[in-house]
């Protein structure tokens, strides 16, 4: 270090520990001082900011903080300073500091732009990977409780990572500004401009992937924004948005195949990287879908299954997501575009080979499988309700082939007994449409006697056969009673060949539904005696009890009787309903006895 | 001026023609400006165009002028309403006309909330511009670039490792250099077939039956090198006539039972063994990628029967040595990013495969990381102490770092007594400078003591 090197950082350290702020803006500002400041710019930021770090300094003087490092910026040598305020972006930096030095940056890369044309790329892919670091050091809201129905108050990590972008995005802008001047003057080559715009359009995506974990609230229209608050998270995702479609059409991002090329493909990139590339897509479209802001920027001559097609990785990756923000994202996406399609309209063929945008092996199987595991295991109630509606919904969407292997594939592979009886519920209603008149076109295929079969088989299994736990897989078999009982008493023509299926049905499940019925009863009915009788002091419950995966014994003992008469009665639902399939399944048709 | 049709009945347009197959009047157009040319785009061609889209009642519901955006779209292949696959494939260069599209053909009874309502008839004024080929490419570089002659059956294509037959004419400069018609296995002809890239990401596009032309920049032709045994030149841009005579796919994942994936994975798993020993680690690296393909789901039950879990077993048997397979072809083929991430899937099935751990640290040893490189082999040693390999790669690796520190630290040196010989020098040149000025001051003031009335001032300048 120099002697004047060491003067200056002695001087400075000396103000600093007097707390002479105004001293040290003179003594930085001063015209005298100038030389000194151009030469030791980095050294003076660091100096402040390793104050700013370790020292508590109020609002006013923060200010004149920031003045002394935008004077640096001015004044110090763009391609040196930068480095020095780049070095500062550090997660271990508080946001409140970091923000003192977007302004100066903002002067730095504005006089990079101008002075280096050459370099503009190399520049920019500096500052923005530094930045998309900095804004992914951020935290991030747990979301423990999120609920998409609930009006939200933006939390505070909300608010400071959308500050944060905004100011990012001032920054980005700024810069591209004065590029596409100089392209615009021709002082720039087309391909140099392409490559800018992959920059921008990386940084982006970093920034989107940023907001894609955050809660996005979008207001319809200012009316019903009652609080009159300002969304900053929705605004900092409109200005993203608003950027990208600067740069492509909105048409162009939409598109799966397209997309890609809009970044930069001369370099590998990890897992991680790619993952991240994927989340911000999703985002976009979300935006895109979800925001009243750029309906005009869709065309409105989209082919509705080639826009849905478009949107299916975005929505698996939203889907598959553990956030439940992004979840929701998903099913927003999934509304959007599937409300768009008329019934039977899909067929998966098409989605798999004419298209080939998707690079999903199954792209139906693996939406209906996201879904599912949405209905089943998402901890918020109406992101689960929001998944099971779209299950029969989406399914409804394809030709009729596709819903009989739709249907067949999640009855069987899906474990969980509601999405089972909810499945099995949609096969009773498809065989109600058919049976209601003349079968519609294409419908003949939940007819063809192995089809059906196999699917009926399925839905009446049961999965421990006499030892089934009739409580937990309460939904799949109510559903496949009311299934059988439906077919007895509507298809006395035997359109669907259900009268042939009469002793399977009786030997694979009737019969056994029966002993596990009266099994279940006498069991439950013991135990509750056992409750119910006056004993001196608590009755101990039989330890390993379980009422639908809940422990008897953990539960007090007023509850415990509550729970074992609820299952009693249950059981004789199913009972009843049983006896009634019997009735009627023992009235076979005359013209049916008489038959070979 | 926007005429009004009702929906039930043709609409009397005068002039309209109707451009539906059925001739349902489904999609009417009216000319309203002659085109320039006679030349017409065909299906696959990037169109662009102008649009102004109206409601019957003259509601505009979109309009590319207003965005002051060209709209470009792939014609025919159901990007936009089948109304607009129609009409634009049926205008000519320079045309304006009027395109009156029945619901049928448009959004139908779902109509497109919220600006199109349900069973809408669209009326849409279209400008015709100009179109391209289709980028077959999929970086999209105009490498290979698509027209169709002869539109396929249905809308199945050949799949990588499909049996394909097919037909073509290849041109250099109007001349033909190659005339054949041949069976081979998609994505992994042998190289005596003399094939350019080009043709399979060709091939792979087109349908049973389909012809098409394509125009072939040399990174998908014969590259900088050319073709000797055709007479290709160097940098060459060729032109092939392309018929896809028929072909057999190879059955996808998700039509196969358990067995057949876990059968089919072997069968690739041994081709791709194949490749990597002759060295053609592109067709390698496609063959073990097809066995994560294939081995992506299982059916079998993880709590199911004895069967299910003997298969389960040999799925992630064999799919742990597809990742580790197309690892090392990666790292021999250069993909070092890719490398890492094959072995990062490996180690989430396996956390201590020894192998998986070897392999990173190869792709960071080969991507002269040696920091990284290392550590990754250090780990190896964690899962195998008596791993003499990575023992040995280590030691090169500390090595290596220790000689990338001599070097820097000698760089340095050398920057630093350059820099230190420089300000030496600098000293010397001021001193004399000094000297020799303080020598002609000297001088100055004896002659100024000579003539004794010189001014003080003038001996200084």
């Amino acid at each position: 270090m120099s002697d004047e090197s060491k003067t200056v950082t002695k001087m400075l350290h000396d103000l600093l520990d007097e707390r002479n702020y105004k001293d040290l803006k003179e003594f930085c500002c001063s015209e005298n001082n100038q030389n000194q400041v151009v030469e030791n710019g980095w050294d003076i930021l660091t100096t402040l900011i390793n104050h700013l770090k370790a020292n508590t300094v109020d609002e006013q003087n923060l200010k004149i903080f920031q003045e002394v490092f935008i004077h640096v910026a001015k004044t110090s040598n763009p391609k040196e300073i930068i480095l020095g305020l780049l070095e500062q972006f550090d997660p271990m930096i508080v946001l409140d500091i970091v923000e003192l030095l977007l302004p100066p940056l903002n002067i730095v890369m504005d006089t990079l732009m101008h002075s280096d044309k050459s370099h503009h790329c190399y520049n920019l892919n500096m500052a923005f990977s530094s930045l998309v670091y900095y804004c992914e050091s951020l935290n991030v809201p747990t979301y423990e409780q999120f609920d998409p129905l609930e009006d939200q108050a933006e939390l505070l990590e909300e608010l400071k990572i959308a500050r944060y972008i905004e100011k990012c995005i001032d920054l980005a802008r700024s810069a591209l500004k004065i590029i596409k001047d100089q392209f615009s003057r021709n002082l720039i080559h087309a391909t140099h401009f392409k490559a800018v715009k992959e920059e921008v359009m990386l940084f982006i995506c970093g920034l989107m992937e940023r907001i894609s974990v955050l809660n996005v609230v979008h207001h319809e229209d200012n009316e019903s924004n009652d609080t009159g608050q300002e969304m900053h998270v929705e605004k900092a995702a409109q200005n993203l948005t608003s950027m990208a479609i600067s740069l492509h059409p909105a048409w162009s991002l939409w598109k799966d195949q397209t997309w890609k090329r809009f970044l930069p493909n001369n370099r590998q990139m990890v897992k991680e990287e790619l993952d991240k590339i994927r989340n911000a897509r999703a985002c976009l479209l979300y935006i895109l879908c979800a925001s009243c802001s750029f309906q005009d920027q869709l065309p409105q001559i989209m082919n509705v299954q080639f826009a849905f097609s478009c949107c299916i990785s975005a929505i698996l990756t939203f889907l598959k997501a553990t956030n439940p923000t992004k979840v929701h994202k998903g099913l927003t996406i999934c509304r959007f575009v599937t409300n768009r399609l008329e019934p039977l309209s899909l067929q998966s063929s098409y989605l798999t080979q004419e298209l080939k945008i998707v690079h999903i092996q199954h792209p139906a199987r693996s939406l209906l499988e996201a879904a599912v595991s949405i209905a089943t295991q998402c901890p918020s109630k109406t992101l689960r309700q929001r998944s099971a509606q779209f299950l029969t919904k989406f399914v409804n969407k394809f030709a009729w082939s596709d819903r009989f292997h739709l249907v067949f594939y999640l009855i069987n592979t899906v474990e969980h007994s509601g999405v089972v009886g909810h499945m099995t519920v949609y096969f009773k209603d498809k065989l109600a449409e058919i049976l209601q008149g003349e079968p519609p076109l294409g419908s003949h295929v939940f007819l063809k006697p192995s089809n059906f079969e196999k699917l009926l088989r399925k839905c009446i299994a049961l999965p421990q056969g006499s030892e089934t736990d009739l409580l937990s897989e309460y939904d799949r078999i109510m559903a496949s009673l009311n299934l059988l009982r439906f077919l007895f008493l509507r298809d006395t023509n035997n359109k669907t060949g259900i009268w042939e299926q009469v002793p399977t049905i009786e030997i694979q499940f009737l019969n056994l539904l029966r002993t596990d019925i009266n099994l279940s009863r006498m069991h439950f009915r013991e135990e509750l005696k056992k409750q119910s009788l006056p004993v001196k002091g608590e009755q101990a419950p039989t330890p390993e009890f379980t009422i639908n995966g809940v422990s008897l014994p953990s539960l007090p003992p007023k509850h415990r009787v509550q729970m074992l008469q609820s299952a009693i009665h249950s059981f004789d639902m199913m009972q009843t309903v049983c006896i009634r399939v019997q009735e009627i399944m023992d009235k076979k048709p005359t013209e049916l006895q008489t038959a070979p | 001026m926007i005429t009004e049709i009702d929906d039930n009945q043709p609409p009397a347009l005068d002039n309209a023609i109707d451009l539906t197959e059925k001739k349902d009047g489904g999609v009417l157009k009216v000319i309203k400006k002659a085109p320039t040319s006679d030349e017409q785009p065909r299906k696959g061609n990037k169109v662009t165009v102008h649009y102004v889209g109206k409601l019957k009642d003259g509601t505009e519901f979109d309009s590319s002028r207003d965005r002051d955006s060209k709209f470009s779209f792939n014609l025919g292949k159901g990007e936009v309403i089948k109304a607009w696959d129609i009409g634009v494939a049926s205008m000519k260069k320079g045309e304006v006309c009027e395109l009156h599209c029945k619901p049928d053909y448009a959004y139908g009874k779902q109509g497109s909330p919220p600006k199109i309502p349900p069973d809408s008839t669209l009326i849409f004024e279209v400008e015709l511009f100009e179109w391209e080929g289709e980028d077959l490419t999929e970086a999209k570089d105009k490498g290979v670039v698509k027209q169709m002659l002869v539109d396929g059956q249905d809308y199945i294509t050949p799949n990588p490792g499909a049996t394909v037959n097919i037909k073509f004419t290849g041109k250099y400069k109007g001349t033909v250099f190659d005339e054949r018609e041949l069976e081979y296995i998609l994505c992994e002809a042998d190289d005596e077939l003399n094939l350019p890239p080009a043709i399979d990401i060709a091939v792979k596009q087109m349908k049973r039956e389909e012809k098409c032309n394509i125009i072939v920049q040399p990174k998908y032709g014969y590259g900088s090198n050319g073709n000797e045994k055709l007479n290709i030149p160097p940098d060459a841009e060729l032109s092939y006539d392309i018929e896809l005579i028929k072909f057999e796919k190879v059955k996808e994942a998700w039509e196969m039972l358990d067995e057949e994936k876990i059968e089919q994975s072997k069968i690739v798993k041994e081709k791709g063994t194949k490749y990597l020993k002759d060295n053609k680690f592109k067709q390698a690296i496609l063959n073990y990628k097809k066995i994560i393909d294939y081995l992506s789901y299982h059916d079998a039950k993880i709590d199911g029967s004895e069967e299910d879990q003997k298969v389960i077993k040999e799925w992630k048997e064999l799919k742990l040595a597809g990742y580790l397979n197309l690892s090392l072809a990666c790292i021999k083929a250069g993909q070092y990013a890719q490398a890492h991430n094959n072995c990062a899937e490996a180690l989430k099935m396996d956390p201590k495969n020894e192998k998986a751990l070897f392999r990173d640290a190869e792709a960071y040893r080969h991507e002269i990381d040696f920091k990284h490189a290392k550590a990754a082999y250090a780990e190896v040693l964690k899962v195998n102490p008596n791993n003499g390999t990575a023992r040995k790669f280590m030691k090169d690796c500390a090595a290596k770092i220790q000689e990338q520190a001599e070097k820097e630290k000698s760089k340095y040196k050398g920057m630093f007594d350059k820099f230190a010989k420089q300000d030496k020098e600098h000293e010397i040149r001021q001193k004399v400078e000094q000297k020799e000025k303080a020598k002609a001051a000297k001088k100055v003031n004896e002659k100024g003591d000579v003539n004794g009335d010189q001014p003080m001032e003038a001996e200084s300048t």
